[in-house]
């Protein structure tokens, strides 16, 4: 085992580029044979080629909006452990993706980093705004996090966790610290994932940074490893898109398609739902949790949106009615009332905020312990 | 590029179907000599040419990079009312702001809309992604807030507040109704407000929207005009900047300058404070709240930068404790434990996110609350505006009476609801059911008619604290209200009529208070009699404050306990001229 952890460590070193600057060395997570990238069901199978979160062989059968989407790092995170007290990362993107208006550059296209502390568990570091990167830059972006001192430091110094972008893909992803530190990637846990699939808000709009997203936030908060299948526009719970969450082995399946699947026909609601809960039945007998919409921030005085919502709703509770009286076990259900969002919740209607967004954590929580009989601390 | 393409075209898709509805009507808030702009303190000086927070005659004071911020429409608002179904705001801006990285579009440069129903209460409307806005796009953007579905009163539509880009500088504005839809801009209420100097935290970095920045939702929870100086990086103190402070009639000032002003040298940050604090009481006596720095969210593994905010905190602690010792009045001070921020609250160690500007808001909330003890609300009847009269407009008819109340020096103050605003008089808004017997009433008294056609003691309750007793010294007040009431318990009511004659006469110690026993009304014979009883109970008469009855004269002689129809219009509600004819006659004899 020790010998193990020697070789892992000395193929760290190879493949760590030499090209310091300002006496920076750069380990990039690319460089095993199964890459250092946490949040992937896939990531032996897709391999070091992307960080794209869908294995090639999947996307023929999967919608072109997914097929793109899936390029996007939501939820995927790198673990690595320095005793360097100055840590950049460098950062090449597949766009620049500022069209988006309703979230920062620092969340769609940006990094954020956790230390483990004293007591065992992530505490935030913000880059105190040292980044380089200017409007539009895709390649070379530098985030700074400068002058750390973690507050628990073992021989290897200690352990960060840093979340990547979840609306832009990577192309390059390279962490520096300055030559003469320890540095060396963490495995990704091997412990069965909380699988969710959902919308844009699962994607990550529009939290404020990566480490706020909800499935981020319910993998820190739970101490279990997330895997986030949010598509932005895109969760139509189509079969083929239930026949890959099928194939992960995880504890527990969370399915959360409703604020997009509003625009599909009722009946179409609840057969696809039907469907897709029976196609995971086939395979695994997890807890499998299904996630009415929201409440709506104006319903006061948008009553039809929330109208809409609450009538897909509907057909969705039909469905696990259905499946329920199938005598189909081990499936739970999470109506609106437990995310109603409030009037501040919410950043245009269609998204929730980091108000709406600790409100979706805290009801996934609260459900998820519950599931999965996790005591509350 | 083919994948931004691709991307743009799968948002356009999901995303916009903008109802290009054709017959539009646009209406500019800045088409008058005077703009219809909020959250601004020299609105009337700046004038209608520019949206900028400052005017240019304070430019030689102010550092350049404050100046150039002051640009950026931090905190203003424009007011309306409309009952159209569809509403589009239709902007320029003066730079894309996209290089921003840690604050959304939506945030620096976007439009946030709110509205109040016709009892007072705020209501967010999301654009649902109704937009037209590409990239780097500065003019003609559009955003569309559709199918509103107000609870709307009398096809009244609402009152509506929009919020102007914090960190971007608008060049022009337009807002667009249903065609042939009503629509009116207001002014911001003409009370004296809360201002705020501060960072780029006050200026609003970073929540999601402008709805959401500190000041923003300060304003709408504590219902006081609030005027929004942060500058971003620029918050140093100056005396220059203090001289401008010191021009705003202000009900407080919040000065939370430190999370820029760390950087000063100690001995320069306890002197700016004091030298600012001197210069702002040289021409007031407003309360100053001085604010340390919030407790950085990342503190575990930055403590370097903790530390230089619990320094810097030392140095204004310093300030405000020899100020005090020098006998300056009128100075709170909120320290940093009580913006503590958790680690989810930052976006990126410098800028709290929705959750911190959250945290932020309840401090300054409190805070305030402490600072301005004597606005404490009424538990029963929470101060609250309405506007469910059709024949004004609510909100013009405060300002109007603040500004006469300021300027007229009246000697009589009728406070109440439609009874009184209908005997006539000025402001002369809507109905005038008096005629001659306002005339014959008052005779050369300067009155100011502080009838509310609708109101309830609740608004009654709001238009005090909002100011609408400042600015004069009257012999006379009387209070005449409660019949809107009718649906609470007698009790209730005239327990809220003689808290109001407390605050009144907390507010104006020298004038003689009357308070009318409320008048008969047909088919609330049981309501009238019961609150009348309940409030000859209730109030504390003394030589200041007496109880009158003029609504036994609007009676039938008969002993029937039924209105005279004749002193009535046919709502059996209203007084008509005979009626007020009755009513002055009673009143004329308490105007000694």
């Amino acid at each position: 085992m020790k010998s193990m952890k020697h070789l892992m460590l000395i193929l760290t070193l190879m493949a760590a580029s030499i090209t310091a600057q300002g006496q920076k060395v750069w380990y990039n997570p690319m460089s095993g044979n199964v890459p250092y990238i946490g949040g992937r069901a896939w990531n032996s199978e897709i391999g070091t080629a992307s960080y794209n979160r869908l294995p090639d062989r999947l996307l023929p059968s999967l919608s072109k909006n997914v097929r793109f989407l899936q390029q996007h790092c939501a939820g995927l995170y790198v673990k690595f452990t320095t005793d360097a007290k100055l840590i950049t990362v460098r950062l090449n993107l597949h766009s620049s993706t500022e069209y988006i208006r309703i979230q920062p550059p620092l969340c769609h296209s940006g990094v954020d980093l956790y230390g483990k502390g004293t007591d065992g568990r992530w505490h935030w570091i913000g880059n105190q705004m040292q980044w380089k990167w200017n409007y539009n830059q895709v390649d070379s972006i530098l985030i700074n996090y400068e002058r750390l001192s973690p507050p628990a430091e073992t021989a290897d110094g200690t352990e960060y966790l840093l979340y990547l972008p979840p609306y832009n893909g990577l192309r390059l992803l390279e962490i520096g610290v300055p030559s003469g530190s320890k540095f060396q990637f963490v495995k990704p846990s091997e412990e069965r994932p909380v699988v969710v699939y959902g919308t844009s808000i699962i994607h990550g709009t529009a939290a404020s940074r990566p480490g706020v997203m909800i499935t981020n936030m319910v993998e820190r908060d739970l101490n279990i490893p997330v895997i986030d299948l949010g598509f932005s526009g895109s969760a139509m719970m189509e079969g083929a898109m239930f026949a890959a969450l099928a194939e992960i082995d995880a504890r527990a399946f969370v399915l959360d398609p409703m604020p997009n699947s509003v625009s599909l026909p009722s009946d179409t609601i609840t057969s696809r739902a039907k469907a897709g809960v029976r196609k995971l039945r086939t395979k695994t007998d997890v807890p499998i949790l299904m996630v009415e919409s929201h409440g709506m921030a104006d319903k006061v005085l948008r009553p039809d949106i929330e109208k809409q919502y609450r009538q897909a709703d509907k057909c969705f509770r039909r469905a696990y009615d259905e499946l329920v009286s199938e005598g189909v076990k081990n499936l739970f259900y999470l109506p609106s009332s437990g995310i109603d969002m409030g009037e501040d919740d919410m950043v245009e209607g269609t998204h929730p905020n980091d108000l709406g967004n600790r409100k979706y954590a805290d009801a996934y929580e609260k459900m998820l312990r519950q599931m999965l009989n996790i005591n509350s601390n | 590029m083919k994948l931004t393409k691709h991307y743009i075209l799968l948002l356009t898709l999901t995303v916009a179907s903008l109802t290009a509805t054709a017959q539009k009507e646009w209406h500019n808030p800045m088409d008058s000599v005077v703009p219809y702009i909020g959250g601004r303190a020299w609105n009337s000086e700046i004038g209608n040419t520019s949206y900028q927070r400052m005017p240019d005659r304070l430019q030689p004071q102010i550092s350049k990079k404050a100046w150039n911020l002051q640009r950026q429409s931090a905190g203003l608002t424009v007011r309306f009312t409309t009952n159209s179904k569809n509403i589009t705001a239709r902007y320029s801006l003066g730079g894309s702001s996209e290089g921003l990285r840690n604050m959304s579009p939506m945030e620096h440069s976007g439009l946030d809309l709110y509205a109040k129903t016709a009892d007072g209460d705020w209501h967010w409307i999301g654009n649902h992604m109704q937009w037209k806005w590409k990239k780097g796009q500065k003019d003609s953007i559009t955003i569309s807030w559709e199918k509103i579905t107000a609870p709307s009163y009398r096809n009244r539509g609402l009152e509506y507040v929009l919020y102007l880009p914090p960190y971007n500088s608008l060049r022009s504005l337009e807002i667009g109704v249903d065609k042939g839809s009503k629509f009116q801009f207001l002014y911001q209420s003409e009370e004296r407000p809360i201002v705020v100097y501060g960072t780029s935290i006050i200026q609003g970095a970073s929540p999601s929207r402008p709805g959401l920045m500190i000041t923003n939702i300060v304003e709408r929870e504590m219902q006081y005009p609030v005027i929004t100086l942060g500058f971003s990086g620029a918050a140093f103190m100056e005396p220059g900047m203090f001289g401008a402070l010191s021009e705003i009639d202000a009900r407080a000032f919040v000065l939370d300058p430190i999370p820029n002003s760390y950087s000063l040298k100690p001995d320069t940050l306890t002197s700016r404070a004091k030298a600012g604090v001197r210069l702002l009481r040289a021409k007031t006596e407003a309360p100053i709240l001085l604010m340390e720095g919030y407790v950085t969210a990342n503190r575990m593994f930055r403590p370097d930068v903790e530390k230089k905010f619990r320094r810097a905190d030392k140095a204004l602690r310093r300030a405000y404790e020899e100020l005090k010792a020098e006998g300056v009045k009128g100075l709170y001070y909120l320290p940093h434990d009580s913006l503590i921020m958790g680690e989810e609250y930052s976006i990126e160690g410098s800028h709290p996110n929705d959750l911190g500007c959250r945290k932020y808001a309840d401090a300054y909330e409190s805070a305030l609350r402490e600072v301005l003890k004597e606005d404490t609300p009424n538990k029963r009847y929470p101060p609250v505006t309405q506007r469910r009269d059709g024949c004004y407009e609510w909100m013009q008819r405060h300002n109007a009476v603040i500004e006469l109340n300021h300027t007229s020096n009246p000697d009589v103050l009728l406070i109440g609801n439609s009874i009184t605003h209908f005997f006539g008089g000025q402001p002369a808004m809507g109905v005038n059911n008096g005629g001659e017997a306002w005339q014959k009433t008052f005779g050369r008294h300067r009155v100011v008619n502080m009838g509310f056609g609708w109101d309830r003691i609740e608004n009654v309750f709001w238009r005090i604290y909002h100011g609408e007793l400042e600015g004069c010294t009257p012999k006379h007040i009387f209070l005449l209200i409660g019949i809107n009431n009718y649906k609470d318990r007698p009790q209730d009511v005239a327990q809220g009529i003689a808290d109001l004659a407390t605050l009144i006469r907390q507010r104006q110690p020298k004038a003689k208070l009357h308070v009318i026993k409320v008048y008969p009304a047909r088919g609330r014979d049981k309501f009238v009699n019961d609150t009348n009883r309940e409030l000859e109970q209730r109030l504390k008469t003394d030589k200041m404050t007496e109880l009158v009855d003029f609504g036994s004269k609007l009676l039938l002689p008969d002993g029937s306990g039924k209105i005279n129809p004749d002193y009535f219009c046919k709502d059996g509600l209203h007084p008509n001229e005979a009626g007020y004819m009755v009513i002055g006659k009673q009143l004329k004899k308490h105007l000694k």
